[in-house]
């Protein structure tokens, strides 16, 4: 669609505003994985602190946000995830988004899309009736 | 009773589709224009997320969260989620808090009363599922036992995080399904 959804639309990346004030005031310090792009203010906000902020690349959900990233994103350390985070380990699984509604979203036993039936309870506990 | 001799009318459960000749008329009709490259549904579906103005329907202490998330902090309203103190005005209610069996009849009448198409998010333990009241003899063991719910936040409140987060999933889900009819 290009210029005409960038103008109309707002959850696919950044609006022409929000990528217009990221290029005056903003310094890009690094990509994820999936893409996004991290900013930092050139300038302290009235706090006297730096603002950060994401431009996502495809939807604007904050749980894409990957754990290294989030903690930088909410001041929780200074520098950049990769020069203190330790290297990641081997039994360490990506991360993944909020997979609420797609075709990867979790689905329990008796779901309806499983099925609908799930194992009888093993008489672990016994059912009130009101007959008794 | 011979009704077998008339056109039956829509059955329960039956579907029945929007006049498709007059869809592609209109279609066609726009697309000669030349300018307007997006599909009905697409337009459909961009209105209705742009302006989700709810219904304020704060029961307990949710509700105050549901404050917080329209002052400046979160400002709810970017999205296009504004405030509305009428049911007839409003697209999506917001049950925040615990609800009464006093209350139901009044939450499905207020329900009732908004205008298609109509969404509800559920806010909060005791709208989803009764929460810390579940035991009680006089509360609703969650909102979906009297309205249809679109999305539960769960939390006891939830953050006004959540409940912004929750707003954009409704979004979500309706650019994802999203049809002329609801």
């Amino acid at each position: 669609m290009g210029i005409l959804s960038k103008i109309f639309t707002w959850w696919d990346g950044a609006t022409i505003g929000t990528s217009l004030w990221s290029s005056r005031n903003g310094k890009h310090v690094g990509t994820d994985a999936q893409g996004n792009r991290y900013f930092r203010s050139k300038k302290p906000d009235a706090r006297g602190r730096e603002r950060r902020w994401v431009i996502y690349a495809g939807a604007n959900d904050a749980s894409r946000v990957p754990a290294e990233w989030h903690g930088w994103l909410h001041h929780s350390y200074d520098d950049l995830p990769e020069s203190h985070l330790p290297p990641p380990k081997i039994w360490e699984v990506d991360y993944t988004p909020n997979a609420t509604g797609t075709l990867s979203a979790y689905r329990p036993k008796g779901a309806l899309e499983q099925g609908g039936k799930r194992a009888r309870a093993t008489g672990d506990y016994e059912a009130w009736t009101p007959d008794a | 009773m011979g009704m077998s001799e008339t056109v039956p009318a829509a059955r329960p459960g039956e579907i029945r589709q929007p006049d498709q000749d007059y869809f592609q008329a209109l279609s066609t009709e726009v697309n000669d224009k030349g300018f307007l490259v997006t599909s009905t549904e697409e337009l459909f579906q961009w209105a209705r997320t742009g302006s989700l103005w709810w219904m304020t329907f704060g029961l307990a202490c949710c509700a105050v969260e549901m404050i917080h998330v329209n002052m400046p902090r979160y400002d709810m309203e970017r999205f296009g989620a504004a405030p509305r103190a009428s049911p007839r005005q409003s697209d999506v209610m917001i049950v925040a808090g615990t609800l009464c069996n006093k209350m139901a009849p009044a939450l499905r009448k207020v329900y009732d009363q908004m205008s298609s198409p109509k969404y509800v998010i559920s806010m909060g333990s005791c709208a989803n599922g009764g929460g810390y009241y579940h035991y009680s003899y006089s509360v609703v063991r969650g909102c979906d036992r009297v309205v249809p719910v679109d999305i539960y936040i769960p939390g006891c409140p939830p953050t006004a995080e959540a409940l912004l987060y929750g707003v954009m999933q409704l979004q979500r889900k309706i650019r994802r399904s999203g049809t002329i009819e609801r």
